[in-house]
């Protein structure tokens, strides 16, 4: 497989506010682990997202959320089965959110044939607060995740955890 | 109709979390509340104790789509603190970055946040859905150009990194310009049709006698430097500014509100700029202007969506003229030594005007910071546009006033969504 066959990935988040920070520590560490695939650190605006989706197949979103499950839950979603639940509209002021670029660019036509949204649960979004221990241990599953998906030739397995 | 309250208590299509009430007794409005819960009051507590080379990444983190804004003005305090001046080459270059972040961010604005209130759409996306995509698509590639001068000049697209105390960590090669000056030019034509379309909308008949604020450079539109100046007679040095405005705790808010010394409201922002810096626009977005019959004297706030087009445009060809004129500098940035000092600037964020004021120590750590944001300051003006704006529709619908309530909170661009949705609309008929 080339490297531009991997999915692109997008990590999004504020660095500075607790687990909110937790898809761009994904991204830093996917680059680390010597992922040969695309990687982006993103706020999470929408227009900005749906523009780094076009020439892309296949994409993976990685992001905070708030749905009340236990912190460090990962939620997964494929955005090309049905709309994401209201709950991926930001949690912070990092932007337009995740869930409107999904729509809009369904809306457009731009939607990535495959674009799969990993929501990782969060409690802690203050400024300067640190990052919950349940959230910064889902980094190293979601590394793990992105791997086992780039070794199946972007193909998902069921249960990837 | 006699009482009743009309209250949203999460405004969608706004940055953070806001909300507004207005309060209506015998028929008449008896009080509006307008609030934001303001990140920066948060960001002035981390600030303390930090180096103060920290500060253009952390404040670059206050808002998702204006970071330069707050690069801007917190480097300049810093500098005036540190006793340096950064001109020549290395201030074409902050200029330039700053068209770029007022390109992405107006553009943003003005077709995915603000369109809908004109056109009767709930967002970007039930307008997209709607025979509208085409112009959404111009406005994402249009918004691109401001996404590759800020990722050229500030080494990525987002919360630049290449921004620094004394200027910036690497400088481009002036070869390095000619595919970002290609894409400006295709991007100009976009910005043409773009001032168009924002003027082809049914603008809501109304206008107030604002107090409008503004920085004022003598020969350049106001963007990173200036004195602060109003239609009304005020004109100031930047180091002045806690003597002529001050920031009000209100019973309602958390945020702080900003008024003049006597206690008035000001509006700050890209209608306020176009009054008072009319002619130091490009002839191409005078022109444009004047296509479009956007008066010089714009006191209309729903024009805004139209200033911040010409606003764009002019940032396109103010960048155009930035690369064309380029000489590359012979060093990346101005050193300097820590010292103790206080320093202060104002620059104009798209939104308007934003202060920074800083005391730092021997050592160069940050003892104290003050962020005094645009949306903080245009709080009152807020609150009296509701009140002035509703007044003569109070027997319509709610959902008619509901409506207009949102269109003039948006005039201000208090920046992005942070909710898909508004709330319900809580009516109190008492």
């Amino acid at each position: 497989m080339t490297a531009h066959k991997r999915p692109l990935v997008i990590g999004i988040g504020n660095p500075h506010a607790g687990d909110d920070a937790v898809g761009l520590l994904v991204a830093q560490a996917l680059r680390r682990a010597g992922y040969d695939g695309e990687v982006v650190e993103n706020p999470g605006i929408a227009a900005d997202l749906i523009s780094l989706f076009e020439g892309h197949d296949h994409v993976i979103l990685i992001d905070a959320c708030r749905s009340d499950a236990a912190p460090g839950t990962i939620h997964q979603f494929d955005a090309n089965d049905a709309p994401l639940p209201p709950f991926l509209t930001p949690v912070s002021s990092h932007g337009y959110g995740v869930g409107e670029a999904v729509e809009l660019a369904r809306a457009l036509g731009m939607l990535p044939a495959i674009c799969m949204v990993w929501a990782i649960e969060g409690v802690e979004f203050g400024v300067g607060t640190q990052m919950t221990p349940a959230v910064a241990r889902t980094i190293a599953k979601c590394v793990a995740g992105i791997g086992d998906i780039s070794a199946l030739s972007g193909s998902l397995p069921p249960h990837w955890m | 109709m006699t009482d009743k309250i009309i209250k949203v208590d999460m405004l969608a299509r706004v940055e953070g979390e806001g909300a507004f009430k207005v309060v209506v007794r015998d028929g008449k409005i008896v009080g509006t509340e307008f609030r934001i819960f303001e990140p920066p009051r948060f960001f002035e507590a981390f600030l303390q104790g930090r180096d103060h080379t920290e500060a253009p990444d952390i404040t670059a983190r206050i808002c998702g789509i204006c970071p330069v804004a707050y690069q801007m003005s917190s480097v300049h305090a810093m500098e005036m603190a540190l006793g340096i001046t950064v001109d020549g080459p290395l201030r074409d270059l902050r200029r330039l970055l700053y068209c770029g972040e007022w390109i992405e961010s107006h553009v943003l604005h003005a077709a995915m946040l603000h369109a809908p209130d004109f056109l009767g759409y709930a967002g970007a996306i039930e307008m997209a859905k709607d025979g509208h995509g085409d112009v959404v698509k111009l406005a994402l590639e249009y918004k691109k150009a401001g996404n590759a001068i800020v990722s050229f000049i500030g080494g990525r697209e987002i919360h630049p990194i290449n921004v620094r105390v004394g200027g910036f960590y690497k400088v481009p090669r002036k070869a390095d310009f000619a595919p970002l000056r290609e894409q400006l030019l295709r991007a100009r034509d976009l910005a043409e049709t773009f001032v168009d379309w924002t003027a082809s909308f049914d603008f809501p008949d109304k206008e107030r006698d604002y107090t409008m604020v503004s920085l004022a450079h003598g020969t350049e539109y106001p963007m990173n430097e200036g004195r602060v100046v109003s239609n009304k007679g005020l004109d100031i040095a930047v180091t002045d500014w806690p003597a002529h405005f001050r920031e009000d705790h209100v019973a309602h808010s958390n945020a702080l509100q900003g008024f003049m010394v006597d206690g008035g409201a000001y509006l700050c922002g890209p209608v306020s700029r176009f009054n008072n810096a009319y002619d130091q626009l490009s002839d191409r977005a005078k022109a444009a202007a004047q296509r479009v019959g956007l008066p010089r004297d714009c006191k209309n706030p729903y024009r805004s969506i139209t200033v911040r087009a010409v606003e764009s445009l002019y940032a396109v060809d103010e960048a155009l003229r930035i690369i064309d004129t380029y000489e590359e500098p012979d060093a990346p940035f101005v050193d300097y030594a820590p010292r103790a000092g206080i320093g202060m600037a104002a620059t104009e964020a798209p939104r308007g005007l934003l202060f920074h004021r800083y005391e730092l120590t021997e050592d160069g750590s940050i003892k104290t910071a003050q962020i005094v944001p645009p949306t903080s300051q245009n709080q009152p003006s807020i609150e009296q546009d509701l009140q002035s704006f509703i007044a003569d529709i109070l027997d319509r619908p709610d959902a008619e006033i509901l409506h207009l309530c949102e269109q003039t909170i948006r005039n201000y661009d208090p920046c992005i969504s942070c909710a898909t949705h508004f709330l319900e609309l809580d009516i109190d008929r008492a």
